[in-house]
Order: structure tokens, then C-alpha cells, then sequence
């Protein structure tokens, strides 16, 4: 009875070959009872009765038999998945032990793809957070923002203007598409009292329907009801969270407490939960005080809406709407034919430029990638043929073809595993790195954070480069391992095929490169184009900030302007300081604009838009004090007081615009007051046109006027400005001293906004910079894998070659010679590919061209100028293998 | 049959197969022929159902078996047991002796 197994049928492989259960189950039984009957035989019994007694012993045949194949069939399948898993774990080790071994090729490996995986994962998180994250508030699919276009006949065209207090009402009352209207715009207010310092913090203003339209409910307390947003309503107020803990130590007791705010006594009707923040940085929201009764014209525009869609009504539909109440107020209201209300997604809106920015941004990582597969590819081809022997001798001991590719594809995965867990640490840290130093280049920064959307894209996109990368190596080892057994001749045809396929991935990977590379080029020149760009002032050595002089404590409107006299003076005696003004708007930070009239000009009659301009209203210095050249004419002075002549100093385009070819000096335009009484003001003197809000932002005429002078009309007094000191030291030197001069001028009176110069021009640069910087350094990565790329396929073809090189240089080839055949054929497929990457950037241009400033998407210099450069990258990188091979002694390549 | 009994059987049946086999591979009318000169009948109430239990115990892994030629010079499938099936004779015999010695002292304190 010593059975010993493996006496069954054998496949190719040597497995004993099963059976199918059911046979196994009859035959199995059947020996049985065969067994038991010889015994009983032998025992005695005739061979009926013994046929007889072994059924009855053995019990229900059918039934058991049943049992038998349902459990063997089960059996089979387990033990399939066992053999499964087990090969799986003996492919890992088999795959960490070649690691291992080639602990060069696992570096380099493992590196290059760190890099190409940690960049797509690290843009894919920011596309993830800024743009694919739903907003914060419930289905926020159906929320929308509504803008109006307003065309002047200054002759620009502005596709995003607020709302007029009354277009806004219209809408609110007509909508059928829209189940909430929720009017709002965004303000400052100074809290103080509370044993805190007084500071100044962004509010919004709230009409009844913004909160129930954002579907927020609040915190603590309760939204504003209809009443309170009113005009005349109580002072109430609702806190953001921050607000709440940082000022009021998250007091839950704060609803009915009533605070200070500019002054007023302010009850607190609620606080909104943490993370609620709309406008985004808002820090308490106050009601609107809004209805018909005290709106301006249809033209006094200034309101933003928000929208919530009624259930089941698109986005088409609503502008559809707008359209039929466009056409209605252009009937109705001959002032109102320039405007056109129309509206986009509240997603859309807030993730504004993000989109094509990262748009551009995926496809470059997603090219690095590509190339750094190509490399990869080629390092396990030229690995693979070194693995000839390796893969012969597992073949000759059973393996089948199938079972080598998985091998080589385990290696693959665990290759571009190990990378995307390097990848993930290096995405995390340099986000980090990258953002901290420009939180303000892209909206929803604060969202972006590796979660679960991040780590499933990871994994997938790792198994998709393993996937990319293994596949034709594996394919090829395959293969090969068949030729290698038919013979020698048949191996040398496969190297040649291989080498042919090589040349081609090194085509492939300059054509790639050189797309990203140009894309980059083209952005960084619109970068340095945007810098160089003239910020029609200067910059350097600037403090700023903003202070606001609430009515509570500055009751009379027409000394406002003798307090702000008073406050430069204050500040002008500091030591260090060269210079001191104000604006009601500095450069960069954007700019409201009036309505007015032109003296040599007949008005304008209704039906057609008002002529306007940007306006700032400055202290005297101002020009002086912000590095502004006068052009022509005299600056504003202390000479313009307030019952003098009125002055203007106006912008070049202000005067190209309106007296083109003309001498703007004495030239009149004037403000309307009130009915039929026109402020007419004179202009002294010419000066560039300001940046309104970024380098990139076609310049706007523009007007300034003395503070002094704003008492024509208590509605033009400035409460708000933006105070500016040149320095002779830096900032952190002088800002001591600026606060206590302010705190003896008004203790109660919060420094805002406190910035230099530098700092707001360079955060209107942070998109532009962060968006270059990136495509510089993917550019970069893509350059230096061609490079290594390059490099590796011709010292291979090299180091494959000794022994003909050697040939030759013994039978008296010049080492020059050599040298100069070596570099064509590296050349050969770097020139293919960059000219197939010219053709691809050509079109992939096309993708950057809303991004560009001042660079044609075809710009010329960029078009010539890199691919050159990836040229001499691929002949530097075949020139070291090809000096390399000059150099070997004839005897040692012969004795290969 | 109740069911606990039948769970009890189960069990010793498994673990009584799982010993059989500990000396080297065996068919299965080997195995039925051990059990039962041990036995009687105590256990194996009918023969037949020794085999659901070895197919059983070959889906769990603790078996595995092979073709060879028995004694009759017929093609029989000789059962063995895998490293995992030796890991739970050990547990499971200690198991019993542990269980029966606790119900021994209970019913038959002093022996």
C-alpha cells in the first residue's frame, strides 16, 4: 500500500494532469468498493454477497457522490487561486531579487519614474482640490453667478460688470428659472471694544436670499430675515468662524451680544459654520439694507449676484431667461441698451483661469511621463538581451511563454511601485514647498490635500506606466526566448530588429521632449515678457496700507478731508520716511470707475452709455510719492484746495481717447452732482496710465483729482484710503514707528491691508510665476530623460560594437572617423524626432495661447532657438560613447 | 442524526484522518480500513462518508493528493498531508486532549 504520487499523466510543464472530478469521484469509489469486495472475498464471503455487503457498507453512492463533485469542484477552485497567489508571491521575490542584484539599474529606474509619477500626482491633487472638488454647499450644480457686459462708448468692452441695485431687483422678481436671487457686495468695518485691538475686517453685504440661496445654514443663531435687509433695518450682524475664535474666544453665548462695529453698536444674530466664506476671506456678513426705494439709475451699478437654479433648470435655460429680460429692459429703458445681464456656474466662476492653466500643466507631466516610459523601456530592452540565459534556462525547466511575460510584468509593477510610493513623498513635499510660497496663484488652494480621489489616480496611473513601459520588453523577451532556442543566426536578426526598435523610442522620447520643452519656452517668455512689462511707477520701497474713517467717530463729512491732511502730516515727520500720499485706489489693486462729461462735447444723449473713466482721489505728493513721471503739465499740490479752481491730472490713454493728436493741458470734463449741476474740472497735467489690476491688463483712462477737492459732494468724501510711504530703510524698520504715530492720531483707527509694493505686484504675478516656474522644471526633467535617454541607447550600441570597432581601427580606421559615424547614427533619429516635435508643437501651441502675454504661440525665437537646443542635447549625449569608443585598444576588442 | 452530533463527528472525523495520514500518503480505502480497526464503527457509521471529509480537507489545503497504483494495480488517488494539515493535527489533538480531560474530570473525578 505504498502509493508513492506522481505516477498520473504529465503535461509539457511536468504537472501531473487531473482528471476531471467527476471520473476522480467514480474511480475513486469504485476502488473502494473493489477493495472492500477483495477483502470480503478473501474473507469468506461469495463474490454476490460480498458485491452486496460493500454497498451496504459504503452507504448512499448517489448522495455521497454528489457531495464529492460539488466539493472537489470547489476544491479546484480554491486551490487555482491558491497556485495563483503563490506564483504571485514567488514573481515578487523573484522580482525584489533581480532588483537587488542590479541595484544601478533599480536606482536609476526607480528615480526617473519618482519623478515623472510624483509630478502628475502632484498637479493631478491640485486639479483635483481647485477644480474637480464640488463646492461647498448642497447640490452646488445649481448654483450660478450672474454678471452683466457693459460697453462704453469709450469703446472698451467689459464682459464682467456688477449688477445695478435695481437689474438685480428686476431679476430677483421676473426669474421663473431661479428659485433664490441672493444680492450681495463686499465691504470693510473696523471692530473695536471687546479688550481687543481694533482691527479692520472684509465683510459682505447680504440681501435676505444669499444665505438660503447658498443653502448654509448657520452655526449659531440664524440667517437675516427680510426685514433686517431692508434699508433703515437694525444693526445686526452674522460672524464667520475664524472671527468668532480668534476675536470672541468662540464665546457660545455671542447670538444677542452686541459688538462694536465702525463704532455701532451691532447685534450678533448668528455665526456660520467653519470653512464658510463667501466672498472668499469675508469675516462677517451685514444686511444689505436694499429695496427700489434707495437704488440710483438702472446705471449705478454694484451688485453681485448668486443664484440658486430652480430643481431640473440648466444653466442654458437661465441665460435664455436673461436674454428675454435683456430685451425687455432694452425696450423699456433707452440707458439700459448697453447692458446684457448674463450668468456662468458659481463652479465656474471660482475656478476661474484654473482650468486651462492646469489643462496646460497635465499635459506637460503627462508627457514627462511618457518619456521617462520610453527610457525605462529601453533600459529593460538592453537589460532584457542581457538577460538571454536567464530566460532560456527557466524556459528549458518548464516556464511557459505566458508565465515569463508575467514575471517580467511583476518586475515591471514592482519597479513602478516602488517609484509611486517615492513619487507620492516627493508630490507632498514639493506642493507644499511650491504653494507656500505663492498661496494666492490659483483659487480653492486651501482644498488641495492627498485624499482618497489622489491615492485611487495614483494607483491607477501606476499601473497604467508599469503597463506602458513593460509591455513591449516582456513582448520582445517572449519572442526572444523562442529564437534564442532555435539558434544563433535567428538571434542576431532579433538584436538588429531591437536595435531598429531602440532608434525609435529615441526618436519618439525627442519628439516628446521638444513639445514640452517649447510649450515651456513659450510660457516663460510671456513670464519674463509680463515682468519686463513697464509697471509705470515704481515699486520699490513702498509701504502701504489702508485705513477707514468711520462716520461714528467722524461724524462730520466735511472735515474728513482735513483729517486725512492731518494723518499724512502725522506720518510724513517720521524719520526715514522720504515721501508720504494717498488713493482712495493704488495701482494693482483695481479701480471704480465714473460717468462723465466733456465740456467740448455736446452731453450724451440717452440711449447711449456715458463716457467714463477710472478715478482715484489722491493726496498732494501722490505723483511723487509713487515714483509717477508727469508727462506734461504739473502735478497735484497743497496749492489745490478745497474752494480753489478744480484740477484734474489725467492718463495718457484718457488723453489719446478723447482729444487724440491734441494738447490735453486746460481741456474740461466734468461730474454730474445733482440734477443739472456738472462739477467741471480743469487738467493740470499728464501721466502714464496705472496698472489697474495686473502687468497683463490692457491700461484704462484714467482720472485723479485732489482729495481736498472731493468736498463738491459730501457722496464723493473718501472714508477709505489707501495710504502710501516711500522709505529710505525697509518696511520692518519704519512700521513700528507707523503704528504709534496712527495710535496717537486715533487709537480706534485699524492699520489694514498692510503690504509693500513689491509684495502686491508680486501677488499678481503668483499665477503667471507658479504656472512658468512648473513648465520650467518639467521642461527641464523632459530634457535631461532625453538626454539620459539618448546616452544610453548609443553606448549600448557602442558597447555591442567593440569588437567591430576594434576590427576596423586595427585594419587602419582613423579614431576620427569612427567618432564622426557614431554621432550620425545618433543623430539620425534626434533630428526625426525634433522634427516630428515641431510639427506636435506646432498644434499643442494652440493649448497655451490664452495664457501667452506678449509671445506669439508661434513666436519664432522659441520655434528655432529649442530645437537647436535638443539637437546639441543629442550630440553631446552620443558624443562621450562615441569618444569612448575611439578610444579602445584594437587587442582588447578582438579578444572579446 | 442530530446536528451537534453530527458537528462532534465532524470534527473527530477530520482530525482522525488527519493522524491516519501522519505516517505517509494513504488511498482511501486504506484510510476507511485504519479508522475502522480502531474504531469500530463508532465513527465511520458508513463509509462513503469519509470521502465528502478527505475532499473537504483538500479544499481547506491541510490535504493534497496524487495519483499513483494500489495494490490492485488499479489507478487510486493516494492522499497526503501538507504543512498545514500537520499544523492543525498538532492544534487540534492537543485541542482534544484538552477538552477531554476537563469532561474526564468532571464525569469520572479520581480516574
Amino acid at each position: 500500500m505504498t502509493g508513492s504520487g506522481g505516477k498520473g499523466r504529465r503535461d509539457r510543464a511536468g504537472r501531473v494532469v487531473r482528471p476531471s472530478v467527476e471520473r476522480e469521484v467514480d474511480e475513486e469509489f469504485g476502488h473502494h468498493l473493489e477493495m472492500r469486495i477483495r477483502d470480503l472475498v478473501a474473507a469468506g464471503w461469495t463474490r454476490d454477497d460480498a458485491e452486496r455487503e460493500a454497498r451496504r457498507r459504503f452507504g448512499d453512492v448517489d448522495r455521497l457522490k454528489a457531495d464529492c463533485r460539488e466539493l472537489g469542484t470547489r476544491r479546484d477552485v480554491e486551490m487555482n487561486r491558491r497556485l495563483w497567489w503563490d506564483e504571485v508571491r514567488q514573481d515578487l521575490g523573484y522580482a525584489l531579487r533581480q532588483l537587488r542584484r542590479a541595484p544601478s539599474f533599480a536606482l536609476v529606474t526607480v528615480l526617473t519614474l519618482a519623478i515623472a509619477i510624483g509630478a502628475n500626482v502632484a498637479v493631478f491633487s491640485v486639479v483635483q482640490g481647485v477644480v474637480l472638488a464640488p463646492l461647498p454647499y448642497p447640490e452646488p450644480d445649481r448654483l450660478s453667478v450672474l454678471w452683466t457686459r457693459y460697453l462704453p462708448p469709450s469703446g472698451f468692452d467689459i464682459e464682467k460688470f456688477v449688477l445695478s441695485g435695481v437689474e438685480a431687483l428686476d431679476i430677483r422678481e421676473e426669474s421663473e428659472t431661479l428659485s433664490e436671487v441672493g444680492i450681495y457686495y463686499a465691504g470693510s468695518r473696523a471692530l473695536t471694544g471687546d479688550d481687543a485691538s481694533a482691527e479692520r475686517v472684509r465683510v459682505g453685504f447680504y440681501s435676505a436670499d444669499v444665505l438660503p440661496a447658498l443653502g448654509v445654514a448657520p452655526l449659531l443663531g440664524r440667517w437675516f430675515t427680510e426685514e433686517e435687509t431692508l434699508p433703515e433695518g437694525p444693526d445686526v450682524t452674522i460672524l464667520s468662524h475664524g472671527l468668532w475664535t480668534d476675536r470672541f474666544g468662540a464665546d457660545p453665548d455671542i447670538v444677542d451680544r452686541s459688538i462694536l462695529m465702525n463704532g455701532v453698536p451691532t447685534r450678533v444674530v448668528g455665526v456660520m459654520p467653519r470653512g464658510f466664506s463667501f466672498p472668499s476671506e469675508t469675516r462677517a456678513w451685514l444686511p444689505a439694507g436694499l429695496d427700489r426705494s434707495n437704488q440710483g439709475g438702472r446705471a449705478s451699478h454694484g451688485y453681485l449676484v448668486v443664484a440658486r437654479r430652480a430643481p431640473g433648470v440648466s444653466q442654458a435655460d437661465l441665460d435664455a431667461e436673461l436674454a428675454v429680460i435683456a430685451d425687455r429692459w432694452a425696450a423699456e429703458y433707452e440707458h439700459n441698451v448697453a447692458h446684457f445681464p448674463w450668468s456662468q456656474t458659481l463652479h465656474t466662476e471660482t475656478v476661474a483661469d484654473a482650468p486651462r492653466v492646469l489643462a496646460v500643466l497635465m499635459s506637460a507631466v503627462g508627457l514627462v511621463l511618457l518619456i521617462a516610459c520610453v527610457n525605462i523601456a529601453n533600459l529593460l530592452m538592453a537589460r532584457g538581451e542581457r538577460r538571454h540565459a536567464e530566460v532560456a534556462v527557466r524556459r528549458t525547466l518548464g516556464a511557459d511563454r505566458t508565465r515569463i511575460t508575467r514575471q517580467l510584468a511583476t518586475e515591471s509593477l514592482v519597479l513602478a511601485a516602488v517609484a509611486a510610493l517615492v513619487g507620492l513623498a516627493l508630490a507632498a513635499g514639493s506642493l507644499r514647498a511650491i504653494f507656500a510660497l505663492d498661496p494666492e496663484a490659483l483659487p480653492r488652494l486651501d482644498q488641495v490635500q492627498m485624499n482618497g480621489t489622489v491615492l485611487a489616480f495614483t494607483v491607477g496611473l501606476t499601473g497604467l506606466t508599469a503597463m506602458l513601459f513593460g509591455i513591449l520588453p516582456a513582448y520582445l523577451a517572449g519572442r526572444r526566448s523562442v529564437t534564442t532556442l532555435a539558434g544563433s543566426a535567428a538571434r542576431s536578426i532579433g538584436s538588429r530588429r531591437s536595435a531598429g526598435l531602440r532608434q525609435l523610442l529615441v526618436t519618439s522620447e525627442v519628439a516628446l521632449s521638444l513639445v514640452v520643452v517649447i510649450l515651456a519656452g513659450l510660457v516663460v517668455r510671456s513670464f519674463d515678457a509680463l515682468t519686463d512689462t513697464d509697471p509705470r511707477m515704481e515699486p520699490d520701497d513702498l509701504l502701504t496700507f489702508s485705513i477707514t474713517l468711520p462716520e461714528s467717530a467722524y461724524p462730520e463729512v466735511e472735515e474728513v478731508p482735513y483729517e486725512w491732511s492731518r494723518m499724512l502730516d502725522e506720518l510724513r515727520a517720521i524719520p526715514g520716511v522720504t515721501a508720504v500720499s494717498a488713493s482712495t485706489n493704488l495701482p494693482f489693486q483695481g479701480t471704480g470707475q465714473w460717468d462723465f462729461q466733456l465740456d467740448d462735447r455736446p452731453p450724451r444723449a440717452d440711449g447711449e452709455t456715458a463716457w467714463n473713466a477710472g478715478i482715484s482721489q489722491v493726496a498732494p505728493d501722490y505723483f511723487e510719492t509713487m515714483g509717477i513721471p508727469v508727462l506734461d503739465g504739473r502735478a497735484l499740490t497743497r496749492e489745490d484746495v478745497r474752494d480753489g479752481p478744480l484740477v484734474s491730472v489725467v492718463s495718457e490713454s484718457m488723453a489719446s481717447r478723447f482729444w487724440p493728436g491734441q494738447r490735453v493741458i486746460g481741456k474740461r470734463f466734468g461730474y454730474e452732482i445733482e440734477e443739472d449741476s456738472v462739477a467741471w474740472m480743469t487738467i493740470v497735467g499728464l501721466v502714464p496710465d496705472p496698472v489697474t489690476r495686473n502687468l497683463a491688463a490692457e491700461p484704462y483712462p484714467h482720472v485723479y483729482v485732489p482729495h481736498m477737492q472731493s468736498g463738491i459732494s459730501t457722496y464723493f468724501v473718501p472714508r477709505t484710503m489707501q495710504v502710501a510711504l516711500r522709505m529710505g530703510t525697509s518696511a520692518e524698520s519704519v512700521l513700528p514707528a507707523v503704528r504709534s504715530r496712527m495710535e496717537a492720531f486715533d487709537a480706534d483707527l485699524p492699520l489694514y491691508e498692510v503690504r509693500t509694493m513689491d509684495e502686491i505686484v508680486s501677488v499678481s504675478l503668483a499665477g503667471p510665476r507658479v504656472t512658468s516656474n512648473l513648465l520650467g522644471a518639467f521642461a527641464l526633467i523632459a530634457l535631461l530623460l532625453a538626454a539620459v535617454g539618448i546616452y544610453g541607447v548609443i553606448s549600448y550600441s557602442v558597447a555591442g560594437r567593440t569588437r567591430e570597432i576594434g576590427v576596423r581601427v586595427a585594419l587602419g580606421a582613423e579614431g576620427r572617423e569612427i567618432a564622426r559615424q557614431i554621432l550620425a547614427e545618433g543623430a539620425r533619429p534626434v533630428v526625426l524626432g525634433v522634427v516630428l516635435g515641431l510639427g506636435a508643437a506646432w498644434f499643442a501651441s494652440r493649448l497655451v495661447e490664452t495664457l501667452l502675454y506678449g509671445v506669439e504661440p508661434t513666436d519664432p525665437l522659441t520655434f528655432t532657438a529649442l530645437p537647436l537646443l535638443l539637437v546639441s542635447v543629442g550630440v553631446i549625449a552620443s558624443l562621450l560613447p562615441a569618444l569612448r569608443a575611439t578610444r579602445v585598444p584594437p587587442t582588447e576588442a578582438l579578444r572579446e | 442524526m442530530p446536528r451537534s452530533e453530527r458537528r462532534l463527528l465532524h470534527g473527530t472525523l477530520d482530525t482522525l484522518i488527519l493522524k491516519t495520514l501522519s505516517h505517509g500518503a494513504l488511498h482511501g480505502y486504506a484510510i476507511a480500513r485504519w479508522i475502522e480497526e480502531r474504531t469500530g464503527d463508532a465513527i465511520l457509521v458508513e463509509e462513503g462518508s469519509l470521502y465528502p471529509a478527505l475532499y473537504r480537507l483538500e479544499k481547506r489545503g491541510l490535504l493534497e493528493s496524487d495519483w499513483g497504483l494500489s495494490e490492485l494495480e488499479r489507478r487510486a488517488k493516494f492522499y497526503r498531508l501538507t504543512e498545514r494539515g500537520e499544523e492543525a493535527l498538532e492544534r487540534d489533538t492537543a485541542e482534544w486532549l484538552r477538552f477531554s480531560a476537563a469532561v474526564t474530570s468532571i464525569l469520572a473525578p479520581g480516574r
